[in-house]
């Protein structure tokens, strides 16, 4: 078969990249109930903490039936990574490499991204291969591996969505979907410097049978500069990055004081957020059909489709959670105590 | 926009065997008494409401024989054979059902039944974020930027 055939084949890249630049230690992750361990070959991909966005879900034991994800930087590597001629020409008219995949088997090429992933459900193997690590844009250091991990996380009944995820230390979260200047970040920010927790700004995991929750799967917050002046009290070291031609400020939560992540949390809503222009938050309830265009469009953009799980797994969390639409207010005071009335029930 | 889906495609056939979801490239709910329905390979998406819901409840959910359902629609109902065969054409036509190799159908209800305006309606104005390919039809600037006046970061 091909595409087992294409595994073995970088199996063997992977070993030739060790030969020629010595494997680091392994570094153990676990999330929504899976662990994975990461090997990596060479010094550059280790030199730029490129996984540190996942930091919090590290852990010191890897689990029995971990799955391996094999890394390095192909150019580093002198190039190891193989994707045959034809295949490559295929790909290139859609998200992944058909010929090269099959329906345990992923294999992904995101040209602009520069890197090649390929997971493989039945040895739960995954290869992250950026073509040169140092070119990585800030958006994937921010939230690295997403197709790799949305993957893994659709096993466990859980979704990769574009939303922010706010919670408080009880262990309740509410989901924020929007698109890029819905208010999401600002909001989640806000919510931090009253001293409530968080699980995400951009990208987040939501689903669950028996409850839904939603998990923080990257530790890192990002920030419009733009919006640097709103928040006086932020003193926590922050990166410099530029995102589509846009400069934002990005965080690791690690550096920020306080115990402000909070891994996993059950879901009690899922707010839309939008900017108003009123002191005051207004608010509403929201249709299913709005929430849907909220949440799934952004969200198959955002997370290369896997297969069809994922849609499953959305439309189910959209029927059980209550939603509403929420114009944010620029009062700060009235923002939080609406958003605290999500939780309480009190709105 | 919103387009209003309905032609005929009369068939026997249509109304004397079971349907299944395409599932791999369909997800759908019934929310609150109306179903979406998000077709991931067309990138467009539905509403069926009052009658069409309860219809797919019936026959796709439970999988009754949609010549079943027919029998006990109530006399006085605006449901009709025609009806059903075109809600059951539509959804066809549109890869969301496919027959299902259960020819035999569910044990129908004996219970009469209303089916008050079976609406449908399609959607395609999603459809560039739906399909939109993360990595190939974008801006310089890279992803998510979708090319041309269709921006949507």
């Amino acid at each position: 078969m091909v595409s087992t055939a294409y595994f073995d084949i970088q199996r063997q890249a992977f070993a030739e990249a060790v030969d020629r630049l010595g494997e680091c230690a392994p570094v153990h992750f676990h999330l929504a109930g899976t662990g994975f361990t990461i090997r990596s070959a060479g010094a550059a991909l280790t030199e730029t903490r490129w996984f540190r966005a996942l930091e919090h879900l590290r852990v010191e034991t890897p689990d029995p039936d971990s799955w391996n994800i094999f890394a390095w930087d192909d150019q580093e590597a002198d190039w190891t990574w193989r994707i045959p001629e034809s295949e490559f020409a295929q790909g290139m008219q859609t998200n992944h490499l058909p010929k090269l995949s099959s329906e345990s088997i992923r294999v992904f090429h995101q040209d602009w991204l520069g890197v090649y992933s390929a997971i493989n459900r039945e040895t739960r193997e995954a290869f992250y291969v950026p073509e040169e690590v140092s070119r990585i844009p800030s958006c994937e250091r921010a939230a690295p591996m997403r197709t790799i991990l949305n993957f893994l996380l659709n096993e466990k009944g859980f979704q990769m969505v574009h939303a922010a995820a706010i919670a408080l230390s009880n262990g309740t979260s509410l989901l924020l979907p929007g698109s890029g200047g819905s208010g999401k970040s600002t909001t989640a920010f806000r919510w931090i410097t009253q001293g409530h927790r968080y699980q995400g700004d951009d990208l987040c995991a939501i689903g669950g049978t028996d409850k839904i929750e939603t998990i923080a799967v990257y530790q890192s917050a990002k920030l419009r500069s733009t919006s640097e002046s709103f928040f006086p009290e932020l003193s926590s070291p922050f990166e410099r990055i530029e995102e589509f031609g846009e400069e934002k400020l990005l965080f690791h939560l690690d550096e920020m004081e306080g115990d402000i992540l909070i891994e996993r949390a059950a879901a009690v809503g899922i707010v839309l957020p939008q900017i108003g222009r009123e002191a005051k938050t207004i608010w509403g309830p929201a249709k299913p059909m709005e929430v849907m265009k909220a949440v799934i469009p952004q969200t198959t953009l955002q997370v290369p489709k896997s297969d069809n799980r994922g849609g499953s797994i959305m439309m189910d969390v959209i029927a059980r959670l209550s939603a509403w639409k929420v114009e944010l207010g620029t009062d700060p005071d009235d923002l939080i105590s609406t958003l605290e009335g999500f939780f309480s029930g009190d709105v | 926009m919103v387009k209003a889906v309905g032609y005929f495609r009369m068939s026997d056939k249509l109304l004397d065997q079971t349907y299944e979801i395409v599932s791999e490239s369909v997800a759908s709910e019934n929310i609150e008494g109306e179903v979406i329905i998000v077709h991931f390979d067309t990138g467009t998406y539905f509403s069926l409401r009052n009658g069409a819901s309860i219809a797919w409840d019936e026959v796709i959910e439970n999988s009754v024989l949609p010549r079943d359902l027919i029998g006990r629609v109530e006399a006085d109902d605006v449901a009709s054979e025609d009806q059903i065969a075109r809600f059951i054409g539509v959804l066809v036509d549109e890869s969301v059902i496919r027959p299902s190799e259960n020819a035999a159908g569910a044990a129908s209800s004996t219970d009469s039944i209303k089916l008050p305006d079976l609406v449908v309606e399609k959607y395609e104005d999603m459809q560039l974020l739906l399909l939109g390919d993360p990595i190939h039809e974008v801006e310089s600037e890279g992803w998510p930027l979708l090319r041309d006046e269709d921006s949507i970061a």
